[in-house]
């Protein structure tokens, strides 16, 4: 009641605006979105030479092809974000001193999602996959939070770093 | 600034008119900042030097260094009252 009173005074008298430059709650990292992200890509590579593997090319394969592709591009840069992110606002002095691979980890990271986005290529796609796994591993041990591998339960069926949350 | 303020929350504000005024650490604050414009926030710290130093701990949030060393005359004042659509906060 009270906010909807201030709200009509505001479409009058338009109070002065501030800004928190912030969008969800405190320390919420996790690098499992960019892992998912880089599975998609591969997942899509896949897709993607399914098709190619086809004589012919129906309106429905190309159609499928062209968001294929965006998917790809998509998730590559969901991949660069999510790492960007950890990275520069998560890690500080402590976790760079005991992980100093981290800046050189991370740099490659980005150049082989490009390398990923720009190309078909299983080969970099996989490198990337081992690349944000070795940086999921980092990032769960700085929080003293053991690690295991399991293969994804859905296609590309690859391994993935997952934290051992129960230990 | 959620949980504290959510999006569109109208806040009340104690202005800063008073020379031995000084915010206490964790107060909300609203301030003008020469490139982000006003921006409210929560306060960290504030150093020997008259600086000001605001920090959110949050993903895809401005960092302390993005907002840099705020002194006390651009601060407009303390946030007491947060009211939002489904609640109303005190901060005093």
């Amino acid at each position: 009641m009270l906010y909807n009173l201030i709200d009509k005074l505001n479409y009058s008298y338009k109070f002065e605006e501030a800004k928190a430059h912030c969008d969800i709650p405190c320390k919420i990292y996790d690098p499992i979105i960019a892992q998912i992200a880089v599975l998609t890509m591969i997942r899509t590579i896949d897709l993607i030479n399914e098709l190619e593997e086809k004589d012919s090319l129906t309106t429905t394969d190309k159609a499928q092809f062209s968001r294929l592709v965006s998917q790809k591009e998509e998730h590559g840069i969901k991949v660069k974000e999510e790492v960007r992110v950890i990275w520069g606002d998560y890690f500080k002095e402590p976790q760079i001193s005991a992980f100093p691979e981290i800046h050189d980890l991370t740099h490659k990271i980005m150049l082989g999602a490009s390398k990923s986005k720009q190309n078909v290529d299983k080969k970099a796609s996989l490198e990337l996959l081992d690349n944000v796994n070795r940086f999921a591993e980092i990032f769960w041990k700085t929080k003293n939070v053991n690690t295991f591998k399991a293969s994804s339960p859905y296609p590309p069926s690859l391994e993935l770093v997952y934290p051992d949350l129960k230990g | 600034m959620s949980p504290e303020i959510v999006d569109k929350s109208y806040v009340i504000v104690k202005q800063n008119n008073k020379a031995n005024w000084f915010p206490k650490k964790n107060s909300i604050l609203i301030f003008n900042h020469e490139k982000y414009g006003i921006l409210v926030k929560k306060l960290t710290e504030a150093d020997n030097h008259g600086n000001h130093w605001f920090c959110s701990n949050r993903k895809y949030s401005l960092s302390k260094e993005q907002i840099g060393p705020i002194k006390k005359e651009n601060i407009y004042g303390k946030v007491l009252l947060v009211i939002s659509k489904k609640n109303i906060g005190f901060y005093i």
